[in-house]
């Protein structure tokens, strides 16, 4: 009885240690509010490549304002390795920085606008990557001599994170994974017509499109004074095209957790073939359930042949 | 002995392997190497050259399509350049001046900044196009406005897995090629060195078993191969056919003093026992046997002497000395020598100079050796005979020619004759006396002159020999 104590005890002071360790790890990575910020990311340029490299500096501060300060003053030091050289250059001094709910302003004397493409977008690149490297600093505004940073078009350049600036990003001729842009029809609140939305969906380049379309469909309209009219517990068994008819087959949900007159279902069928032929390789859809073609739908709607698109306000 | 005769057969072999390998399949490989490497380049180039083409084909339809300057356009804009990327394969990206893209074929980066080195460089300097880490290639223009002033970029990326595949597609059979081909030229250079290899070894064998002491081994030839190694056989063979020679001759001289000393020792001994057995044998008897005991004394110091010559000529002890002579006074003085003998048996003896003639020669030895041709020449000759002593020279050689008409010899005595103690007639040879080594001690004398000595005779009709000199001597 007394061994089995001991064990106990044991296990629970390492268990003690652990969390103490961990606490205190935590703290020490900086992430609390000691203020002070070892081994800040400082990025350098190396001219030849025109890459922007970093080096781990000791960036101290008792205050928001000292720290940023101290950073700049790193930037601004030459580098350890020979190769590189700092990417503020000497026609450029820092005027003001400051922070302020987590964003970085950062203002340029006028010598910004007077620098080539390469030594103005790295400075960008440094400035922000640098800058967001310290804790309490997730954005940064970049202005020249109290104007703000333009873009081309004339826009305002507006704040910069790692997220939205990217340097030395790895673009695939060949991405898995890409953004497009679909249509779909969702049926209006009466029934009477389909009102279209235009959808940035993140689509995998091995599944079919219309795959995506029919789980957007299922998931609803963003417009609520549209109709999601497809029943959101339809399971896609599988999908494909060919010879230009898509081949749609869904679980049997599709049919008995509808609940609708046949304008209402018209409808949403309709919804459904006209979004999946707005895609340019479907001119027809065939419409099964578990598998099998059936005679009709719910009673009203033949659903012996496939579909084209139509207009259903007509 | 015997193992270090067939490591060394193996170590010619791995010579001519690792010969090939370093002269022949080493290059064969950097070769192949350089090629696909050249030619994968030369595919990249090529295809850099052609994405900036099309980025700045695309960059132009931006413009006049006016893409960037209508925000409204953004519609057709997406579609465009989706359509455009799905029918080329590339991905297209179209950035402002800052960096900021303004559309993305694939959708993902629109309205993020990507600061890239090949868009600084084409937004600061002029369009470029590198193979990246990731084996894409990223070909960059700038978009240019009516003014000229840059505002924005076009990037173009496609990957290089297709020129990779392609030259790869290349390098299998090629190397397989590579590799079928080492193989036949080593399984070759294998067969050949042994060409090489195996006769050596063979003749190797035999030369041991020569030097073990037998000496009738000999290396068979093989008459088609002409090579060096043949060659090296045949003159090994000879070798033996020379040791083997003098063996013989060792033995048969051996044979022949031991037969020419009994000869006058059986005679002494004879004397000496008829005088021994015979008691009352008078002074006179007693004085003509001490003197005929004396006479084959001399008989026998004579024979002897000439052989400690004829060796001592032959190990080359005695060295020769070389001076500058006149080869007619030399000749003179043997004839004044000779001539009483000749006068005896009323043999004519002539002597005909074409020309003066210095040579350098032993004039001792030389002088020997031509006295006994003369001295044979007389006596083999018949009363009232002839005897020439001819002199002449060319620019190298001087001849001296020394021709009787006397008894003569058959042909087939000729080359026999040089030999030591032999006599063509042996029931004649203690009339005419002499130790039967002149010609031999002769012989060896013109050979230490670096010269030749040559008999043409015919029996009853007379003999010629022809003694060729250099007249300088090259040691």
């Amino acid at each position: 009885m007394k061994k089995l104590r001991m064990i106990v005890i044991v296990f629970f002071a390492c268990a003690a240690l652990v969390v103490v360790v961990a606490l205190t790890a935590d703290l020490r990575n900086g992430s609390g509010n000691t203020g002070s910020n070892q081994g800040l990311d400082v990025y350098y340029v190396n001219p030849d490549t025109l890459e922007l490299v970093s080096e781990k500096e000791n960036v101290d501060g008792t205050s928001a304002d000292i720290m940023l300060n101290n950073a700049v003053k790193a930037m601004k030091n030459k580098p350890n390795d020979e190769q590189l050289k700092s990417a503020i250059p000497d026609s450029v001094t820092v005027l003001s920085i400051s922070c302020n709910n987590q964003v970085a302003h950062i203002d340029f004397s006028s010598g910004y606008y007077s620098l080539n493409k390469p030594d103005e977008m790295c400075l960008r690149g440094a400035v922000v990557w640098t800058l967001t490297g310290l804790y309490f600093v997730k954005k940064v505004d970049i202005s020249v001599e109290g104007a703000p940073l333009l873009k081309t078009s004339g826009e305002v350049y507006g704040d910069a994170d790692r997220e939205n600036t990217l340097i030395s990003p790895s673009i695939v001729s060949n991405p898995v994974t890409s953004v497009k842009i679909v249509y779909l029809y969702f049926p209006n609140s009466d029934a009477t017509d389909l009102s279209k939305e235009e959808r940035k969906i993140e689509v995998n380049k091995n599944q079919p499109l219309e795959k995506y379309v029919m789980e957007e469909l299922i998931k609803g309209p963003q417009d609520k004074s549209n109709i999601a009219a497809i029943p959101n517990d339809t399971k896609i068994r599988s999908i494909n095209t060919s010879d230009g008819i898509c081949y749609v087959d869904l679980s049997s949900e599709f049919v008995t957790k509808r609940n609708g007159t046949e304008a209402e279902d018209k409808a949403m069928i309709y919804s459904i073939v006209d979004s999946l032929t707005k895609l340019g390789n479907i001119d027809k859809v065939q419409f099964l359930i578990e598998g099998e073609k059936q005679n009709d739908y719910r009673g009203h709607i033949d659903f012996g042949k496939p579909f084209e698109a139509k207009d259903i306000s007509q | 002995m015997g193992n270090k005769l067939r490591h060394g057969s193996y170590k010619i072999r791995l010579m001519l392997i690792i010969t090939y390998i370093c002269a022949g399949i080493i290059p064969l490989l950097l070769f192949t190497v350089v090629v696909f490497k050249t030619t994968e380049n030369y595919y990249i180039e090529e295809r850099k050259k052609e994405l900036l083409n099309q980025a700045n084909v695309y960059s132009g339809h931006i413009t006049i399509s006016g893409y960037i300057s209508k925000a409204e356009n953004n519609h057709a804009f997406n579609r465009d350049i989706e359509l455009t990327s799905e029918q080329s394969g590339y991905r297209i990206i179209v950035t402002d001046n800052m960096g900021v893209v303004l559309n993305d074929s694939n959708g993902t980066e629109t309205g993020k900044t990507i600061l890239l080195p090949e868009i600084m460089e084409a937004l600061d300097k002029k369009d470029v196009a590198n193979v990246q880490k990731n084996g894409n290639i990223y070909a960059v223009t700038s978009i240019v406005d009516e003014n000229g002033s840059k505002i924005g970029t076009v990037l173009v990326a496609e990957d290089t897995i297709d020129i990779k595949n392609r030259v790869n597609g290349i390098k299998k059979p090629i190397y397989i090629m590579n590799i079928l081909i080492s193989f036949i030229v080593l399984a070759f250079v294998l067969v050949m060195s042994h060409t090489i290899t195996g006769p050596l070894s063979k003749l190797l064998e035999v030369i041991k078993s020569m030097s073990d002491g037998h000496l009738d081994e000999r290396m068979p030839v093989d008459e088609c191969s002409n090579n060096e190694i043949m060659q090296m056989a045949v003159a090994v063979n000879n070798m033996a056919d020379t040791l083997e020679q003098v063996e013989t001759s060792r033995q048969n001289f051996v044979s022949n003093v031991s037969h020419e000393l009994k000869t006058p020792l059986s005679s002494i001994k004879v004397l000496s026992e008829s005088i021994l057995l015979n008691a009352e044998a008078p002074k006179e008897m007693y004085i003509e046997f001490l003197e005929d005991i004396n006479s084959e004394v001399d008989r026998m110091t004579e024979i002897i002497n000439d052989l400690l010559t004829l060796v001592r000529l032959d190990q080359k002890e005695v060295p020769l000395n070389f001076a500058s002579e006149s080869v007619n006074d030399m000749l003179e003085d043997i004839i004044k020598r000779l001539r009483p003998l000749s006068d005896n048996k009323k043999i004519d003896l002539q002597y005909n100079a074409v020309k003066d003639v210095m040579a350098d020669i032993d004039r001792t030895k030389l002088s020997l050796a031509i006295s006994n041709l003369v001295e044979n020449a007389i006596k083999y000759t018949d009363t009232d005979g002839t005897v020439k002593v001819t002199l002449d020279s060319d620019h190298q050689n001087a001849f001296i020619t020394v021709s009787d008409n006397g008894i003569g010899m058959a042909e087939e005595e000729l080359t026999k004759i040089f030999q030591r103690f032999y006599r063509i007639d042996k029931t004649r040879a203690r009339e005419t006396g002499g130790t039967g080594l002149g010609l031999s001690i002769t012989r060896s004398t013109i050979m230490l002159h670096k010269g030749s000595i040559k008999v043409t005779s015919h029996e009853n009709e007379g003999t010629t020999f022809v003694v060729r000199i250099p007249l300088t001597h090259v040691v």
